[in-house]
């Protein structure tokens, strides 16, 4: 185990066992262990999406997929009155994944220390996305795509409050964490923030998100592992990087609102030998190789690789969703624009790439979707939407539908 | 009398039946109180109840966490929601749902009489809840009474 990791852990075990001690010799009654979260199943189809097959465009409809089903299981004490646990259990196929668990001590509404592992605060989605029977949508906007994540997720501590000011509330918060590699690079203090201010109760929000990796890192993944849970590229030797985010929501009378643009700055150096692997196992196109290599018509050798890898990566996305109320429940038509930009991807997710960005000509893509919701109940949603990718491909405008069917039920409320 | 004498003396006695008609449904709404528990040194504005039962505000000035006491399906919650939340207990509903399965809000307790309320507020520490005022006993400590 990393020392900032068994730092990590002791700080959380701490905690835990300063909240259970409390709680255990507190005089007030205790609440009990809260038990919720929702299952999940989902269907999704791509209908003929462009490949490149003997000099020409050919289009292939994927094979239907129907998702395991899966669940989030949450379980949230509130150990003593100003110690709260909380843990995120995923499932599916078989598997378990820990995406939360941390403890919480609130000084005051404007003070709460939480450690563990975290959701850190950034933009609208981060925080909220396993919380997917509550959003607009099925997809997450693309800065949140599993596959061309801009920053990790999960942080380790974090100090976040409230603060009152007009009609609404300042909300703020400071984290930090091992930081986005799978070693630590020494000097190196990755910083996470988020800013808002609530008003007209909840309806409104505008707010700005940043995250610094405090120096150089790597990536959590290598070559050959997959897309990284980070934002940095597994065949990069170096990456020091910043992100910027701005993002608002306006929910009135049904109507939801929601806006955000991130742009990720990126200082790199590539490591040699994996962008020759990469190289050798994947197709890249004319402008990657353009990036990669100093003469993009010679050979993929160790000399001829570019490795001054700066870059950025830039998103934006709207939102809008309306909601009504029928005798048969809530129904809520919504619409979506995404927009992303990575230069530096490539096409092929088992590499580090991805297989939106990386396959255009020039690493940009429009998402347009459409969709409804509906509840029956409130733990009920029921969401069927449709979207549809925009880029260059090969020289040419393309682009492909794909749909997408989920059902949750919220359970535990 | 004339005829229109006697209209001019039934209109105001037409007048008064009316507002008495349209006026009863208000005076029967029962006035509301919020509770804390009865060892509870809070003492929330309106705006602070407001903000807590829309998960705007999930702690107290000590620091101890907001638990929510609701009775959303009862003829005083649906008061409650109306006159003093301005919002339907649908949305409310929606907004803890996202605040709960994120970890930032402890989950509301939800009732369906003003003796369970009671019960659930002087039992869990940081709680607050709403009842109809005449419901109002020792075992719990009123913070606001909304007519």
């Amino acid at each position: 185990m990393k020392t900032r990791d068994l730092r990590s852990g002791i700080a959380t075990g701490l905690l835990l066992a300063a909240g259970l001690a409390a709680g255990v010799s507190g005089v007030d009654a205790q609440q009990e262990l809260s038990t919720y979260g929702y299952f999940s199943w989902r269907y999704e189809q791509v209908f003929q999406e462009p490949g490149w097959d003997g000099g020409k465009i050919v289009k292939e409809t994927s094979p239907r997929e129907f998702t395991m089903p899966f669940f989030n299981l949450m379980l949230q004490h509130q150990i003593a009155p100003r110690f709260t646990a909380y843990a995120n259990l995923s499932g599916a196929g078989g598997a378990l994944e820990v995406r939360n668990l941390w403890g919480e001590y609130t000084f005051s509404q404007k003070v709460n220390l939480r450690v563990g592992k975290i959701y850190r605060k950034f933009g609208l989605y981060n925080e909220i996305l396993d919380a997917v029977p509550t959003y607009y949508g099925i997809e997450p906007p693309e800065g949140f795509d599993s596959d061309h994540f801009l920053v990790s997720r999960t942080t380790s501590v974090m100090v976040f409050g409230g603060i009152q000011a007009g009609s609404g509330t300042v909300n703020y918060s400071v984290s930090t964490d091992n930081g986005e590699g799978a070693d630590i690079f020494k000097g190196a203090f990755p910083l996470g923030w988020d800013l808002n201010y609530k008003f007209g109760g909840r309806r409104y929000t505008v707010g700005f998100s940043g995250y610094t990796s405090g120096g150089q890192t790597n990536s959590d993944k290598g070559v050959g592992e997959g897309s990284p849970k980070s934002g940095v590229l597994p065949w990069m030797a170096v990456d020091s990087f910043y992100v910027l985010n701005g993002y608002g929501e306006a929910r009135v009378k049904g109507l939801t609102l929601q806006f955000e643009y991130a742009r990720a700055s990126h200082e790199a150096e590539r490591d040699v030998d994996a962008v020759l692997a990469v190289l050798a196992n994947t197709s890249v196109n004319d402008a990657q190789k353009a990036r990669f290599l100093r003469d993009p018509n010679g050979a993929a050798t160790a000399a001829n690789v570019r490795t001054v890898g700066d870059y950025d990566v830039s998103t934006w996305y709207l939102r809008a969703g309306y909601s009504r109320n029928t005798s048969h429940g809530e129904i809520g038509p919504y619409i979506q624009w995404d927009w992303y930009k990575n230069p530096e991807t490539i096409a092929k997710k088992t590499w580090g790439g991805d297989n939106e960005a990386g396959v255009a000509d020039d690493g940009k893509f429009n998402k347009g979707t459409i969709g409804i919701l509906f509840r029956p109940i409130p733990q009920v949603a029921v969401k069927l939407d449709g979207s549809s990718h925009f880029y260059r491909f090969h020289g040419q405008n393309v682009s492909y539908p794909e749909i997408r069917f989920d059902i949750s039920y919220t359970f535990g409320f | 009398m004339s005829r229109h004498a006697i209209r001019r003396a039934l209109l105001p006695i037409l007048g008064l039946a009316a507002g008495l008609v349209l006026g009863s449904p208000e005076t029967a709404q029962a006035q509301i109180s919020v509770i804390v528990g009865p060892s509870s040194s809070q003492a929330p504005s309106k705006e602070q109840v407001v903000e807590m039962f829309v998960g705007s505000r999930t702690t107290w000035g000590d620091g101890t966490k907001v638990q929510i006491v609701d009775q959303p399906t009862t003829a005083v919650g649906q008061q409650f929601y109306e006159k003093v939340l301005g919002q339907s207990a649908v949305d409310v509903r929606k907004t803890f749902i996202e605040l709960v399965l994120s970890g930032q809000a402890a989950k509301p307790e939800r009732f369906s009489s003003d003796a369970e309320v009671k019960a659930a507020v002087a039992s869990m520490p940081g709680s607050i809840g709403f009842i109809q005022a005449s419901s109002l006993d020792a075992s719990v400590k009123e913070v606001l009474r909304v007519n």
